[in-house]
Protein backbone atom coordinates (compact mmCIF):
# COMPACT_ATOMS: atom_id res chain seq x y z
CA UNK A 1 0.00 0.00 0.00
CA UNK A 2 1.16 3.46 -1.26
CA UNK A 3 0.13 6.47 1.01
CA UNK A 4 -0.81 9.30 -1.93
CA UNK A 5 -1.76 13.68 -1.38
CA UNK A 6 -3.79 14.61 -4.18
CA UNK A 7 -4.00 17.92 -5.12
CA UNK A 8 -6.67 19.12 -7.43
CA UNK A 9 -6.70 22.63 -9.26
CA UNK A 10 -9.21 22.56 -12.03
CA UNK A 11 -12.83 23.54 -11.88
CA UNK A 12 -16.07 21.24 -12.22
CA UNK A 13 -16.28 22.87 -15.92
CA UNK A 14 -12.92 21.55 -16.90
CA UNK A 15 -13.37 17.44 -18.17
CA UNK A 16 -9.67 17.46 -16.39
CA UNK A 17 -11.43 17.09 -12.94
CA UNK A 18 -13.28 14.21 -13.91
CA UNK A 19 -9.65 12.37 -14.38
CA UNK A 20 -8.79 13.68 -11.20
CA UNK A 21 -11.31 12.08 -9.76
CA UNK A 22 -11.18 8.46 -11.53
CA UNK A 23 -7.45 8.48 -10.50
CA UNK A 24 -8.53 8.88 -7.06
CA UNK A 25 -11.35 6.62 -7.02
CA UNK A 26 -8.72 4.10 -8.77
CA UNK A 27 -6.04 4.67 -6.30
CA UNK A 28 -8.42 3.44 -3.76
CA UNK A 29 -9.77 0.55 -5.46
CA UNK A 30 -6.35 -0.45 -5.83
CA UNK A 31 -5.68 -0.30 -2.04
CA UNK A 32 -4.06 2.58 -1.66
CA UNK A 33 -4.64 5.03 0.93
CA UNK A 34 -5.00 9.25 0.39
CA UNK A 35 -4.20 11.54 3.09
CA UNK A 36 -6.42 13.99 1.26
CA UNK A 37 -7.46 15.59 -1.62
CA UNK A 38 -6.09 19.83 -1.55
CA UNK A 39 -8.02 21.69 -3.69
CA UNK A 40 -6.34 24.71 -4.78
CA UNK A 41 -6.71 27.28 -7.57
CA UNK A 42 -9.81 26.74 -9.62
CA UNK A 43 -9.95 23.32 -7.86
CA UNK A 44 -11.45 24.69 -4.91
CA UNK A 45 -15.00 25.65 -6.95
CA UNK A 46 -15.94 21.85 -6.94
CA UNK A 47 -17.26 22.52 -3.28
CA UNK A 48 -19.29 25.49 -4.39
CA UNK A 49 -22.69 23.94 -3.89
CA UNK A 50 -24.30 26.54 -5.70
CA UNK A 51 -22.96 25.53 -8.75
CA UNK A 52 -25.75 24.21 -11.15
CA UNK A 53 -25.06 21.21 -13.36
CA UNK A 54 -27.37 20.09 -15.87
CA UNK A 55 -29.10 17.10 -14.71
CA UNK A 56 -27.54 15.01 -17.77
CA UNK A 57 -23.50 15.70 -16.62
CA UNK A 58 -21.63 14.59 -13.90
CA UNK A 59 -21.90 16.69 -11.37
CA UNK A 60 -18.43 16.95 -9.94
CA UNK A 61 -19.33 18.06 -6.37
CA UNK A 62 -21.81 15.26 -5.65
CA UNK A 63 -18.84 12.66 -7.12
CA UNK A 64 -16.59 13.90 -4.85
CA UNK A 65 -18.88 14.42 -1.88
CA UNK A 66 -19.51 10.51 -3.02
CA UNK A 67 -15.76 9.71 -2.50
CA UNK A 68 -15.29 11.24 0.57
CA UNK A 69 -18.36 9.26 1.91
CA UNK A 70 -17.50 5.92 0.57
CA UNK A 71 -12.95 6.35 1.58
CA UNK A 72 -13.42 8.29 3.98
CA UNK A 73 -11.03 10.51 2.30
CA UNK A 74 -10.84 14.26 3.33
CA UNK A 75 -11.44 16.97 0.73
CA UNK A 76 -9.95 20.15 2.12
CA UNK A 77 -10.27 23.38 0.37
CA UNK A 78 -7.74 26.53 0.71
CA UNK A 79 -9.30 29.17 1.90
CA UNK A 80 -7.87 32.04 0.57
CA UNK A 81 -8.05 30.33 -3.19
CA UNK A 82 -11.79 29.69 -2.16
CA UNK A 83 -12.57 32.96 -0.44
CA UNK A 84 -11.45 35.24 -3.94
CA UNK A 85 -13.45 32.43 -5.77
CA UNK A 86 -16.63 33.12 -4.17
CA UNK A 87 -17.41 30.68 -1.94
CA UNK A 88 -17.33 31.53 2.07
CA UNK A 89 -18.04 29.32 5.20
CA UNK A 90 -18.53 32.79 7.13
CA UNK A 91 -22.19 33.74 8.47
CA UNK A 92 -20.76 37.52 9.07
CA UNK A 93 -22.09 40.36 7.11
CA UNK A 94 -25.30 38.32 5.37
CA UNK A 95 -22.52 36.36 3.36
CA UNK A 96 -24.66 32.85 2.87
CA UNK A 97 -22.49 30.02 3.58
CA UNK A 98 -22.11 27.54 0.15
CA UNK A 99 -19.05 25.57 0.88
CA UNK A 100 -20.60 22.47 -0.13
CA UNK A 101 -20.98 19.45 2.87
CA UNK A 102 -17.87 16.79 3.05
CA UNK A 103 -15.49 19.72 2.09
CA UNK A 104 -13.74 20.81 4.98
CA UNK A 105 -12.41 24.26 4.90
CA UNK A 106 -8.79 24.24 5.24
CA UNK A 107 -5.06 27.12 4.66
CA UNK A 108 -2.44 25.98 2.56
CA UNK A 109 -1.01 24.53 5.61
CA UNK A 110 -3.02 21.60 5.50
CA UNK A 111 -1.06 21.45 1.58
CA UNK A 112 2.27 20.93 3.72
CA UNK A 113 0.55 18.58 6.24
CA UNK A 114 -0.96 16.26 3.44
CA UNK A 115 1.71 16.06 1.09
CA UNK A 116 4.47 15.71 3.98
CA UNK A 117 2.57 12.65 5.10
CA UNK A 118 2.33 11.02 1.78
CA UNK A 119 4.82 8.82 -0.31
CA UNK A 120 3.39 10.28 -3.29
CA UNK A 121 2.49 13.66 -4.02
CA UNK A 122 0.31 14.17 -7.43
CA UNK A 123 -0.96 17.49 -8.77
CA UNK A 124 -4.34 17.00 -11.54
CA UNK B 1 4.34 6.35 4.98
CA UNK B 2 7.78 8.01 5.10
CA UNK B 3 8.19 11.39 7.65
CA UNK B 4 11.17 12.38 6.68
CA UNK B 5 11.36 16.38 5.70
CA UNK B 6 10.89 16.54 1.64
CA UNK B 7 12.47 18.57 -0.35
CA UNK B 8 10.10 20.73 -2.56
CA UNK B 9 10.32 21.54 -5.86
CA UNK B 10 8.01 24.72 -7.53
CA UNK B 11 8.14 24.95 -11.01
CA UNK B 12 6.36 28.14 -12.85
CA UNK B 13 5.49 28.15 -16.40
CA UNK B 14 3.22 31.29 -16.51
CA UNK B 15 3.62 34.51 -16.95
CA UNK B 16 3.24 37.30 -14.22
CA UNK B 17 -0.57 38.94 -14.53
CA UNK B 18 -3.19 37.02 -17.03
CA UNK B 19 -3.88 34.40 -14.40
CA UNK B 20 -3.26 34.31 -10.75
CA UNK B 21 -1.18 31.62 -11.14
CA UNK B 22 2.44 33.06 -10.19
CA UNK B 23 0.89 34.45 -7.18
CA UNK B 24 -0.57 31.17 -5.64
CA UNK B 25 2.34 29.70 -6.82
CA UNK B 26 4.41 31.94 -4.57
CA UNK B 27 1.79 31.34 -1.38
CA UNK B 28 2.25 27.87 -1.87
CA UNK B 29 5.71 28.46 -1.55
CA UNK B 30 5.98 30.91 1.11
CA UNK B 31 3.64 28.38 3.07
CA UNK B 32 6.26 25.80 2.68
CA UNK B 33 9.34 27.34 3.70
CA UNK B 34 7.52 28.72 6.59
CA UNK B 35 7.17 24.96 7.79
CA UNK B 36 10.56 24.58 7.43
CA UNK B 37 10.61 22.41 4.52
CA UNK B 38 13.48 22.64 1.89
CA UNK B 39 11.85 24.93 -1.61
CA UNK B 40 13.59 25.36 -4.67
CA UNK B 41 11.89 27.44 -7.21
CA UNK B 42 11.89 27.36 -10.83
CA UNK B 43 11.48 29.86 -13.69
CA UNK B 44 10.94 28.11 -17.22
CA UNK B 45 9.45 29.08 -20.45
CA UNK B 46 6.82 31.98 -20.28
CA UNK B 47 7.64 31.69 -16.06
CA UNK B 48 10.56 33.25 -16.73
CA UNK B 49 8.56 37.06 -17.06
CA UNK B 50 7.73 36.33 -13.69
CA UNK B 51 11.36 37.11 -12.74
CA UNK B 52 12.04 41.10 -14.39
CA UNK B 53 12.40 43.36 -12.17
CA UNK B 54 11.07 46.23 -14.22
CA UNK B 55 7.98 45.00 -13.74
CA UNK B 56 4.96 47.64 -12.13
CA UNK B 57 2.17 45.57 -11.62
CA UNK B 58 0.08 48.87 -10.53
CA UNK B 59 -0.20 49.90 -13.71
CA UNK B 60 -2.26 47.74 -14.89
CA UNK B 61 -3.86 47.36 -10.87
CA UNK B 62 -2.14 44.15 -10.68
CA UNK B 63 -1.34 42.62 -7.10
CA UNK B 64 2.34 43.21 -6.60
CA UNK B 65 3.33 39.53 -5.48
CA UNK B 66 6.69 40.01 -7.66
CA UNK B 67 8.14 42.45 -4.93
CA UNK B 68 7.93 39.53 -2.45
CA UNK B 69 10.81 37.81 -4.81
CA UNK B 70 13.08 40.06 -3.09
CA UNK B 71 12.29 39.15 0.52
CA UNK B 72 12.84 35.34 -0.13
CA UNK B 73 15.86 34.94 1.23
CA UNK B 74 13.92 35.93 4.67
CA UNK B 75 12.09 32.79 4.14
CA UNK B 76 15.27 30.95 3.57
CA UNK B 77 14.25 29.91 0.38
CA UNK B 78 17.53 29.95 -1.77
CA UNK B 79 17.49 28.13 -4.22
CA UNK B 80 15.96 30.51 -7.05
CA UNK B 81 16.75 28.99 -10.55
CA UNK B 82 16.18 30.76 -14.45
CA UNK B 83 16.22 29.37 -17.28
CA UNK B 84 18.50 30.95 -19.44
CA UNK B 85 17.58 29.05 -22.35
CA UNK B 86 13.96 30.70 -21.90
CA UNK B 87 15.12 34.20 -21.03
CA UNK B 88 17.55 33.59 -24.80
CA UNK B 89 14.61 32.87 -26.48
CA UNK B 90 12.46 35.74 -25.07
CA UNK B 91 15.69 38.32 -26.06
CA UNK B 92 15.47 38.65 -22.21
CA UNK B 93 18.95 39.61 -20.45
CA UNK B 94 20.04 37.69 -17.39
CA UNK B 95 20.87 41.26 -15.79
CA UNK B 96 17.17 42.25 -15.99
CA UNK B 97 16.34 39.59 -13.60
CA UNK B 98 15.87 38.93 -10.31
CA UNK B 99 19.77 39.25 -8.61
CA UNK B 100 18.85 36.40 -6.09
CA UNK B 101 18.09 34.11 -8.55
CA UNK B 102 20.72 31.89 -10.52
CA UNK B 103 20.38 31.76 -14.12
CA UNK B 104 21.38 28.41 -15.19
CA UNK B 105 20.72 26.11 -18.34
CA UNK B 106 18.44 23.11 -18.53
CA UNK B 107 20.81 20.65 -17.96
CA UNK B 108 21.32 22.23 -14.59
CA UNK B 109 17.73 22.53 -14.32
CA UNK B 110 16.73 19.07 -14.89
CA UNK B 111 19.41 17.62 -12.26
CA UNK B 112 18.07 20.04 -9.58
CA UNK B 113 14.73 18.76 -10.28
CA UNK B 114 15.94 15.36 -10.14
CA UNK B 115 17.10 15.49 -6.43
CA UNK B 116 13.55 17.00 -4.83
CA UNK B 117 11.34 15.02 -3.22
CA UNK B 118 8.04 16.40 -4.58
CA UNK B 119 7.43 19.16 -7.67
CA UNK B 120 5.06 20.91 -8.23
CA UNK B 121 3.82 23.13 -11.06
CA UNK B 122 1.90 26.70 -11.46
CA UNK C 1 25.44 5.67 -6.00
CA UNK C 2 21.89 3.98 -6.85
CA UNK C 3 19.99 5.09 -9.48
CA UNK C 4 17.04 7.35 -8.83
CA UNK C 5 13.90 5.61 -10.14
CA UNK C 6 12.45 7.28 -12.95
CA UNK C 7 10.09 10.25 -12.93
CA UNK C 8 6.76 9.82 -14.40
CA UNK C 9 5.48 12.84 -16.30
CA UNK C 10 1.43 13.28 -16.70
CA UNK C 11 1.07 16.04 -19.50
CA UNK C 12 -2.24 16.96 -20.17
CA UNK C 13 -2.35 19.67 -23.16
CA UNK C 14 -2.03 19.13 -26.83
CA UNK C 15 1.49 20.80 -27.99
CA UNK C 16 -0.37 22.32 -31.05
CA UNK C 17 -2.23 24.36 -28.14
CA UNK C 18 1.04 24.95 -25.46
CA UNK C 19 4.90 24.43 -24.45
CA UNK C 20 3.82 21.82 -21.90
CA UNK C 21 5.34 19.48 -23.42
CA UNK C 22 7.96 20.75 -24.55
CA UNK C 23 9.21 22.10 -21.29
CA UNK C 24 8.38 18.71 -20.14
CA UNK C 25 11.27 17.07 -22.70
CA UNK C 26 13.44 19.65 -21.89
CA UNK C 27 13.63 18.39 -18.23
CA UNK C 28 13.53 14.59 -18.78
CA UNK C 29 16.00 11.68 -17.56
CA UNK C 30 16.83 9.22 -19.64
CA UNK C 31 14.79 6.45 -17.54
CA UNK C 32 12.03 9.04 -17.11
CA UNK C 33 8.25 7.76 -18.72
CA UNK C 34 5.55 9.98 -20.23
CA UNK C 35 1.87 9.91 -19.82
CA UNK C 36 -0.74 11.32 -22.06
CA UNK C 37 -4.18 12.22 -20.52
CA UNK C 38 -6.76 14.24 -21.31
CA UNK C 39 -6.40 16.47 -24.32
CA UNK C 40 -2.18 15.32 -24.13
CA UNK C 41 -3.83 12.32 -25.75
CA UNK C 42 -3.53 14.30 -29.15
CA UNK C 43 0.41 14.79 -28.53
CA UNK C 44 0.38 11.30 -30.22
CA UNK C 45 0.56 12.63 -33.58
CA UNK C 46 2.96 15.68 -32.40
CA UNK C 47 6.52 15.77 -34.36
CA UNK C 48 8.07 16.24 -30.69
CA UNK C 49 7.02 12.40 -29.54
CA UNK C 50 8.79 11.12 -33.03
CA UNK C 51 12.02 10.63 -32.24
CA UNK C 52 11.65 10.54 -28.38
CA UNK C 53 13.33 7.52 -27.02
CA UNK C 54 11.81 7.22 -23.27
CA UNK C 55 8.51 5.21 -22.98
CA UNK C 56 5.01 7.12 -23.60
CA UNK C 57 1.79 5.54 -22.15
CA UNK C 58 -1.74 6.60 -23.62
CA UNK C 59 -4.82 6.45 -21.50
CA UNK C 60 -6.81 4.22 -23.30
CA UNK C 61 -10.54 6.28 -22.33
CA UNK C 62 -9.10 9.84 -23.46
CA UNK C 63 -7.70 8.45 -26.79
CA UNK C 64 -11.30 6.59 -27.76
CA UNK C 65 -13.46 9.73 -26.77
CA UNK C 66 -11.16 11.97 -28.73
CA UNK C 67 -11.30 9.75 -31.67
CA UNK C 68 -7.25 9.43 -31.85
CA UNK C 69 -5.60 6.02 -32.75
CA UNK C 70 -2.38 5.85 -31.10
CA UNK C 71 -0.60 2.57 -32.76
CA UNK C 72 2.85 3.64 -32.20
CA UNK C 73 1.98 3.87 -28.37
CA UNK C 74 1.15 1.68 -25.35
CA UNK C 75 -2.35 2.06 -24.61
CA UNK C 76 -3.08 1.72 -20.73
CA UNK C 77 -6.20 2.51 -18.57
CA UNK C 78 -6.14 3.80 -14.87
CA UNK C 79 -5.29 0.64 -13.04
CA UNK C 80 -2.07 0.61 -15.07
CA UNK C 81 -1.46 4.61 -14.48
CA UNK C 82 -1.97 4.04 -10.58
CA UNK C 83 0.69 1.42 -10.72
CA UNK C 84 3.18 3.21 -12.37
CA UNK C 85 2.94 6.24 -10.03
CA UNK C 86 3.26 3.96 -7.29
CA UNK C 87 6.61 2.72 -8.98
CA UNK C 88 7.85 5.87 -9.83
CA UNK C 89 9.89 8.23 -7.88
CA UNK C 90 7.81 10.94 -8.14
CA UNK C 91 5.44 12.52 -10.18
CA UNK C 92 5.27 16.00 -12.09
CA UNK C 93 1.78 16.87 -13.84
CA UNK C 94 2.88 19.74 -16.39
CA UNK C 95 -0.68 21.61 -15.91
Amino acid sequence: MTTFALIVSTPPTDNKTSTALKFAQTLVSQGHNITGVFFYQDGVINANHLVQTPSDELNLMSAWQGFNKESGTPLHLCITAAERRGLTDSLDNDLNPNVAENFTISGLGELVVLTSQADKVVQL
Amino acid sequence: MSHRVKSYAIINTSASFDSLKGKESLDAALILASYEMPVSLFFIGDGVYQTINAQSAETIQAKDYIATFKALGFYDIEDIYVCNDSLDARNIATTSVLADAQCCDKHLIKSKLEHCDVVLTF
Amino acid sequence: MKPLPPTIHLIRTSAFADNKLQLCIDTLGVNDELFLLDDGTYNVNHALLTNLSNPVYVLDEHLTSRAVSAAEFEVINYVDLVQATVKAGKVITWQ
